[in-house]
């Protein structure tokens, strides 16, 4: 018993500390997000009740620019942004094959980044729960230092610092393409991403491409390739 | 100071439940030809939010598309992560003052 409790916490540390490079692209964007919610009319206790009650960038970041708008107008942007998530959750079960009580703990967190690093390092066990927890942390710690600090300093605009999030997920796809189809699935969904994202929201986006990436592979892969 | 606590309640609540549903929707029966299907969804998503990160607004892809292609490169040579991160951000700062 005592082994098992710590091969789950040695795992749940492994993730939290692998998303640690990923601290330093989220709090410039935590920090404006704060600017732009203050902005928006909400004041310090809103933002923060945000950032620990939905900890999403996009839906938070989108919620702040549509706060006069029409409830339905709002629920549909954040499904919209977030729709890739109920994907994420159906590949991690199909391979994790997590207990009931481990997908509401895990499920409750998910983002894109915990779900790339999980799936590449294809980490069984409480890495995801870590992985997760440490970006919630990390947005919830820029939050809170952009209500502090506003008005301290001003935030370099241009730092590049959010440069990390897409080639984090560029880093992770890279060794996943070993064969010939998932290469072309991966041309494939670049064409699809560039011009879905001419027209769609970004979850919407995500969700699309990956859709058109799995009916890639289902025509060209041979029909026994079952290695999920 | 508590005027927008109620929707971020069914928010959070909503948000919870799109988080989740994927979870659970797997204990459904999927035959070989959905397992499959599903086994390169993984690519599609992955690479959507490498594009969409590389081509959002403002972002200077005169420096960003040769720092994503040295990141590549450096993951294949070491076959490792934590270098494709440190050799692309590098080349995107150090471009980014030319570009």
């Amino acid at each position: 018993m005592a082994a098992v409790a710590v091969t789950r916490w040695q795992a749940a540390w492994a993730g939290f500390r692998a998303m640690l490079p990923l601290w330093l692209g989220a709090l410039p964007f935590a920090l404006a997000y704060t600017v732009a919610a203050r902005k928006s009319g909400l004041d310090g206790l809103e933002v923060q009740q945000m950032s620990l009650l939905l900890g999403s960038a996009t839906v938070q970041l989108s919620l702040v620019n549509l706060l006069s708008a029409a409830p339905w107008l709002i629920f549909l942007t954040a499904f919209f942004l977030s729709v890739q998530l109920i994907l994420y959750g159906l590949i991690l079960q199909q391979k994790f094959l997590y207990s009931r009580r481990e997908r509401l703990l895990m499920g409750a967190f998910l983002t894109d980044g915990a779900y790339a690093l999980t799936l590449a390092g294809s980490k069984p066990g409480y890495f995801l729960l870590g992985a997760e927890l440490s970006m919630y942390l990390a947005w919830n710690f820029g939050t809170l230092l952009g209500l502090v600090a506003q008005g301290l300093f001003a935030i370099p605009a241009g730092n590049g610092l959010d440069f990390i999030f897409p080639l984090m997920f560029l880093v992770v796809l890279v060794p996943l393409v070993r064969e010939r189809v998932a290469l072309i699935t991966v041309g494939v969904a670049v064409l699809a991403a560039w011009l879905g994202g001419l027209v769609l929201p970004s979850g919407l986006n995500i969700l699309l491409t990956a859709l058109v990436s799995g009916l890639c592979g289902l025509l060209l892969a041979p029909r026994e390739a079952q290695n999920v | 100071m508590f005027d927008h606590l109620g929707l971020i309640v069914a928010l959070a609540v909503f948000l919870l439940a799109i988080r989740l549903s994927g979870f659970f929707l797997a204990d459904l029966a999927v035959s070989p030809r959905w397992r499959n299907f599903l086994r390169y969804t993984p690519y599609g998503a992955l690479t959507a939010l490498v594009v969409s990160g590389l081509v959002r607004p403002g972002n200077n892809l005169g420096a960003a598309l040769p720092a994503a292609a040295l990141a590549v490169v450096a993951v294949r040579l070491t076959r490792q992560l934590w270098p494709g991160i440190v050799a692309g951000m590098s080349a995107f700062w150090l471009l980014g003052q030319f570009v």
